[in-house]
């Protein structure tokens, strides 16, 4: 699947995703083939706002790849805008990766210097207006 | 069926950390395989491998020119698969006896799954198709997305970590009375709860058991095996449903829909109701999956599984039991086989003290991005 406007949006700072130009469904990373209405190469890449929730999370104990060791959380984000992508959180110090909860409020900073370049997520402050 | 298709022989070497290359372990099992048959490799037309290192090596070796060889790609979720092919293959008449043998080596080679030594595809190191929007995150290994499933389902439904424990202490008990089993030793709720996170909600206890060992079946048509030594255990039916589509992230429905839809294929293709199945080889790469496929196959509702099997539904003289060798998680991984195999000895009434009781139609399932089921029974 082409992700290069992702990676290249990041590069920039701009958190660009895709959905399906025929129909609207978020598809994410892009198909060929958009799964609901069959559309072919009909990805629409658009700038998210970076408002999203937490659909899921795990806290990896264990270390498995260099330059990331443990403890540290993977989340599946989903945007406001609808696609879901696999991400990590951050200010969490690893005392209160226990205070993650799913539904949980986050918002998108991007590390546009680092190689590649990230989207991570930042919870909001509890009860914060959104 | 025109043709029905039937399992005539077994072979399976120990388990464990053995030392030896994978292609060798299978060879081992295949031969077990046909002296239990009472063939010899001259009567095999068929060849199916599955995560040899070399299907060309492996037929060489044993002196092979089948009419049809298929060799599979090394993820689990290829056992069904390779059942419902060579089955297929046999009614079609593409040839009339089939060796699907396995091998695997990774406890000695070090596979771990996740960091990038397993020697093996994309799907040994997670699902899904596209690692540059998942490894800058640190997202990796299997054992990571079930993590992410089961957060999910906690989320939806409320399971915890003692629902999750049963089917982990469940299946220890089962290997407890499986000589071939890795693990054999009690294990508590208490254990599991004390027990590290590898990658967390999942516990070390939710893993399977990374192992080496082969394994081999002999199917042929039903004409044939009644003239053989075994009872024939009849392949009854299998089914497939991808969800390869959008298998970059976990499954909203955690694959419920095409469980359901093989579910029912296999038994409606077999002839059988649910109540008819007297055990269920469940596909238990990580705990989570077990609760999955149960609910998936409508054996309870969505939610509903960490209740379900809470008052030893799923153990030995349960109303389902589950895994009786001890699974993947107990008695190690063999993505797959080892369940197969033990679907076969519990219908030829092979299993000793852990033997279900009157079995006549055991049932194969695997949740995954293909899910498959496979139904076995003692008749037609």
């Amino acid at each position: 699947m082409d992700v290069r406007p992702h990676i290249e949006g990041l590069r920039v700072g701009e958190l660009r995703v895709a959905r399906c130009g025929a129909c609207g469904v978020p598809a994410f990373p892009p198909p060929r083939r958009c799964p609901r209405c069959g559309a072919h190469d009909a990805a629409d890449w658009f700038t998210a706002s970076g408002r999203g929730t937490v659909w899921s999370f795990a806290v990896f104990h264990k270390t498995y790849l260099p330059g990331h060791p443990a403890p540290y959380p993977v989340a599946v984000v989903e945007l406001a805008e609808g696609p879901r992508l696999v991400t990590t959180l951050t200010g969490l110090p690893p005392e209160d990766l226990r205070d993650i909860r799913v539904g949980r409020a986050v918002t998108a900073e991007i590390d546009a210097h680092r190689e590649p370049p990230r989207v991570v997520f930042r919870p909001d402050p509890e009860g914060a207006a959104r | 069926m025109s043709s029905p298709v039937a399992v005539v022989g077994v072979g399976t070497t120990d388990y464990g950390a053995l030392g030896r290359p994978a292609d060798d372990l299978a060879g081992e099992a295949l031969r077990a395989a046909l002296a239990d048959a009472g063939l010899s490799v001259t009567d095999v037309d068929g060849l199916l491998t599955h995560r040899v290192d070399s299907y060309e090596g492996l037929a060489a070796e044993h002196g092979l020119d089948p009419r049809w060889t298929v060799p599979l790609p090394p993820e689990g979720r290829m056992t069904g698969p390779a059942v419902q092919l060579a089955a297929a293959a046999l009614r079609e008449g593409l040839c009339h006896t089939v060796a699907l043998v396995y091998g695997n080596d990774g406890r000695t080679r070090g596979a771990t799954y996740g960091a990038g030594n397993s020697g093996s595809t994309a799907a040994g190191e997670g699902y899904g198709t596209t690692p540059a929007l998942t490894t800058p995150y640190g997202m990796t290994s299997p054992g990571a997305f079930s993590a992410l499933m089961l957060q999910r389902h906690r989320h939806l439904h409320g399971t915890t970590e003692e629902h999750l424990a049963t089917v982990a202490t469940t299946f220890r008990a089962h290997a407890a009375l499986n000589p071939r089993a890795l693990r054999r030793e009690p294990l508590t709720v208490e254990d599991y709860l004390a027990s590290r996170y590898v990658v967390a909600p999942l516990h070390v206890l939710d893993y399977c058991q990374i192992n080496d060992g082969g394994v081999a079946l002999v199917l042929t048509t039903l004409d044939r095996a009644r003239d053989l030594r075994r009872t024939p255990v009849h392949v009854l039916a299998a089914a497939q449903r991808g969800r390869l589509a959008g298998s970059d992230l976990p499954p909203e429905d955690f694959w419920a829909g095409a469980l359901g839809e093989v579910g029912e294929a296999v038994l409606r293709a077999g002839g059988r109701r649910r109540e008819d199945v007297d055990a269920l080889m469940v596909y238990d790469n990580f705990s989570p999956n077990v609760l999955f496929t149960l609910e998936g196959l409508g054996w309870c509702r969505p939610g509903e599984s960490p209740e379900w099997i809470a008052d030893g539904r799923i153990a030995l003289g349960g109303e389902l039991p589950c895994n009786t060798s001890g699974g993947q998680l107990s008695e190690g991984y063999l993505q797959g086989w080892g369940l197969v195999v033990e679907a076969v000895r519990q219908l030829r009434g092979d299993c000793g003290p852990r033997q279900v009781a009157a079995a006549r139609t055991v049932q194969y399932a695997c949740a995954a991005p293909i899910v498959s089921s496979v139904l076995f029974a003692t008749e037609a």
